[in-house]
């Protein structure tokens, strides 16, 4: 199909016509962001009122390193809470079993968990947002956030049926169950994610 | 005799001169597509872009293509993944450099096929690169242009982006499919 066509009475730079014809359309946020993010980033957020933080292209580049810096240390404490799961699950299915000599070496354990987890979490929730809205149909990162929702409540579950096992023994097998879920659905968000 | 002689005069002028003046074609951007391929040691995946925005220099039948230049923005490459796509427009830092520029510095149209030389301007650097085209006639005077070439992205200052501190394989793949 022929869209345009004229004779070309003084051919000019064929890419400055081009570039004449954009119109510049890039958005600098995007529509939607977790209520997180649009706290701190969204038009109105908190850091929105420190000048080195205004809405500009030139901060918004900043912003995005910042991202990147949050979003690699993320991946970073999100293995290491893996693993640390991985070892919690071990020693908890230890004590799970009468081994109680191993109880203060579980709530420890447990502690360095939290602070890796809820540290991972933060680093995704505060981090500034990317600069485009999501596509529409499955992508792998929406899965991972599915996921996130999961392994977020299980933990809640897992830390609040912790403590309450000692007086109540009969909450064991669901304690265990929130950390197996917990454990098993961020193996899942990790696999799942790819650059 | 002699308004006749003017008239033929007129007449054969106006015709070479048809003959011999070049035209511009626009591509049409409901079927013009330009792809990118990039891989990990993890998987592979490819961006798709249907904004391309391009003209092409050539005589009124398009027999001839003389000049070329394309323009897509960096933005308008889909590849499924927002994440992904957001963390490319910050690594080809697409708010300083928001488009891909293409254009040609020499084009030999062999009826079916197209040599191309030309300047491609990528994350603010330009490089002359060539590459060979196909090039399809279809109905209703339209010509497709489809092939591809690689770059190397560190020839662009682009630093290959990072999955758990494993880089991207500094190589991406471009394809085009343009219909003029």
């Amino acid at each position: 199909m022929v869209l345009f066509s004229l004779p070309l009475m003084a051919q000019g730079d064929l890419l400055s016509e081009l570039e004449q014809q954009q119109k510049d359309t890039m958005k600098l946020l995007p529509h939607k962001m977790l209520f997180t993010q649009r706290m701190l980033w969204g038009n109105r957020g908190l850091m929105r009122h420190f000048n080195s933080f205004a809405l500009t292209k030139e901060n918004r580049e900043k912003e995005l390193k910042i991202r990147r810096t949050m979003l690699v240390i993320h991946q970073i404490t999100g293995f290491t809470t893996l693993g640390l799961m991985a070892a919690q699950s071990y020693v908890g299915w230890q004590v799970y079993n009468g081994n109680h000599s191993l109880a203060e070496t579980h709530e420890a354990l447990a502690g360095v968990t939290d602070v890796f987890y809820f540290t991972t979490a933060s680093l995704a929730l505060f981090a500034p947002p990317k600069m485009i809205d999501e596509h529409k149909g499955y992508s792998s990162i929406k899965v991972h956030k599915a996921l996130a929702i999961i392994h977020f409540s299980s933990m809640i579950a897992t830390n609040i049926l912790g403590p309450m096992v000692e007086d109540n023994p009969q909450l064991k097998p669901y304690h265990r169950a929130a950390a197996l879920t917990a454990f098993g659905s961020l193996f899942a968000a990790m696999v799942i994610i790819k650059f | 005799m002699k308004k006749i002689f003017v008239l033929l005069f007129i007449l054969t002028s106006f015709y070479l001169y048809s003959q011999n003046t070049d035209y511009k074609f626009k591509a049409d951007k409901h079927r013009s597509t330009i792809t990118y391929y990039m891989s990990h040691p993890l998987h592979k995946w490819s961006g798709v872009s249907k904004d391309v925005n391009s003209v092409i220099v050539s005589d009124k039948s398009k027999r001839q293509i003389k000049k070329a230049a394309v323009l897509v923005k960096v933005s308008s490459f889909n590849s499924g993944n927002a994440n992904r796509d957001s963390h490319a427009m910050e690594v080809l830092e697409a708010l300083k450099y928001p488009y891909v520029k293409f254009e040609t510095t020499s084009v030999k149209d062999n009826g079916k096929s197209l040599d191309v030389k030309g300047k491609l301007t990528f994350h603010g650097v330009t490089r002359n690169i060539s590459f060979k085209a196909e090039k399809i006639r279809h109905s209703n005077n339209v010509i497709e242009v489809k092939g591809g070439f690689s770059i190397d992205m560190t020839q662009y200052k682009i630093k290959p982006p990072a999955l758990l501190g494993v880089p991207t394989d500094k190589e991406i793949k471009i394809k085009f499919d343009v219909f003029y």
